[in-house]
């Protein structure tokens, strides 16, 4: 119940800042109807919202490592335009696709999918498939592959997870 | 004079990355690596042509959206992309087991 | 001067949306055409989200936040249907 109430207030406070956005002005009706939109959403969403059990990022603490992780990976990106534009630009496309296994799994679900989103958007790297075992990654040249296993991404997933 | 050309060095590069992306669809020979080239080009030109409206029109409204927005794209490009590759491979190995 | 900027970098866009349109067009697979559509959406975005500044009505920026998420679901609806053969 106490579980619940924290789920509850976390997405209140999330989508109520949207809806103050997006109206623009804030006034008694405008915040009253927004609350009650709000309340609706959450009822008719109550499925897909995240339980604790799920996600790790609750906890005011995970939220400031969250923060960096965005930071890091924003020069990741950065990074890996610059090696797919080399790539694409290069007249004889020097790519040799393979499928590779990575044998690494998390508990939450919310941390496979920050790890499956950051493996896309890494250098020459596209998540196929997840499973129980592991990802299933396509590479776009062999270095790129063989750059996954220890990873920054994965250290700072780990530390998200860790309680 | 600062801010112009702030603003003109993120559309250029941006524009940059759109037509490396669009010459990556293009050139590519299959669907995987077509994929590489397209999200992950058109992800990051796509943001940096939204941060040059933000940085274009201040401190308003139509900054805090346009940030809304890419944080947005950016999730959800990786995750198309992942579901698109997921359905394709599937539907490859449901081919194999055919014949 | 900023104006001409925009304009051109709008012009840009809509040029290589159609050459996107030549993957979608020639695809050999149906994957290959919705990665393509996927980035024309992706583009379409964006280009709205210029015509806000262009035309000075606030509201256009709305209509970006909008069709970048409908933009998302079409990919998982085609993805639905190729694995399972129906929507629902």
């Amino acid at each position: 119940m106490k579980n619940q109430f924290k789920t509850y207030s976390y997405y209140f406070i999330l989508l109520f800042l949207f809806w103050i956005i997006l109206s623009q002005r804030f006034t008694l009706e405008i915040a009253l109807i927004g609350a009650g939109a709000v309340g609706l959403i959450m009822l008719y969403s109550k499925k897909l919202l995240f339980t604790p059990e799920e996600t790790t990022l609750y906890n005011p603490g995970k939220i400031l490592i969250f923060v960096k992780f965005i930071f890091i990976m924003l020069i990741e990106i950065l990074k890996s335009n610059w090696q797919v534009a080399k790539i694409v630009l290069s007249p004889s496309l020097p790519i040799s696709p393979t499928f590779v296994k990575i044998h690494k799994t998390f508990e939450k679900d919310f941390d496979k999918v920050i790890f499956g989103n950051s493996v896309t958007l890494t250098p020459g790297t596209l998540t196929v498939d997840i499973d129980e075992e592991g990802f299933l990654v396509h590479a776009l040249t062999t270095e790129a592959a063989e750059g996954l296993e220890d990873s920054i991404i994965e250290e700072f997933v780990r530390k998200l997870e860790a309680e | 004079m600062i801010v112009n050309a702030i603003i003109l060095i993120l559309l250029l590069s941006s524009a940059f990355f759109f037509a490396v992306g669009t010459l990556g669809l293009l050139r590519m020979p299959d669907t995987y690596t077509r994929m590489h080239a397209s999200t992950k080009c058109d992800t990051l030109g796509a943001g940096l042509a939204l941060l040059a409206i933000a940085v274009y029109s201040g401190f308003s409204v139509i900054s805090i959206k346009s940030i809304i927005v890419i944080a947005f794209i950016w999730i959800t490009n990786p995750t198309a992309a992942h579901i698109i590759a997921k359905a394709k491979y599937h539907s490859e190995k449901k081919e194999e087991a055919r014949q | 001067m900023m104006e001409m900027v925009f304009l051109s970098f709008i012009i840009f866009l809509g040029v290589t949306m159609f050459v996107c349109l030549y993957r979608a067009y020639a695809g050999p697979t149906a994957a290959d055409r919705v990665v393509a559509i996927d980035v024309i959406s992706t583009k379409i975005a964006v280009l709205i989200a210029f015509l806000a500044i262009q035309t000075g009505q606030e509201s256009f920026i709305d209509v970006a936040l909008v069709y970048a998420m409908m933009g998302f679901i079409a990919t998982i609806a085609v993805y639905k249907y190729l694995e399972k053969g129906k929507l629902y």
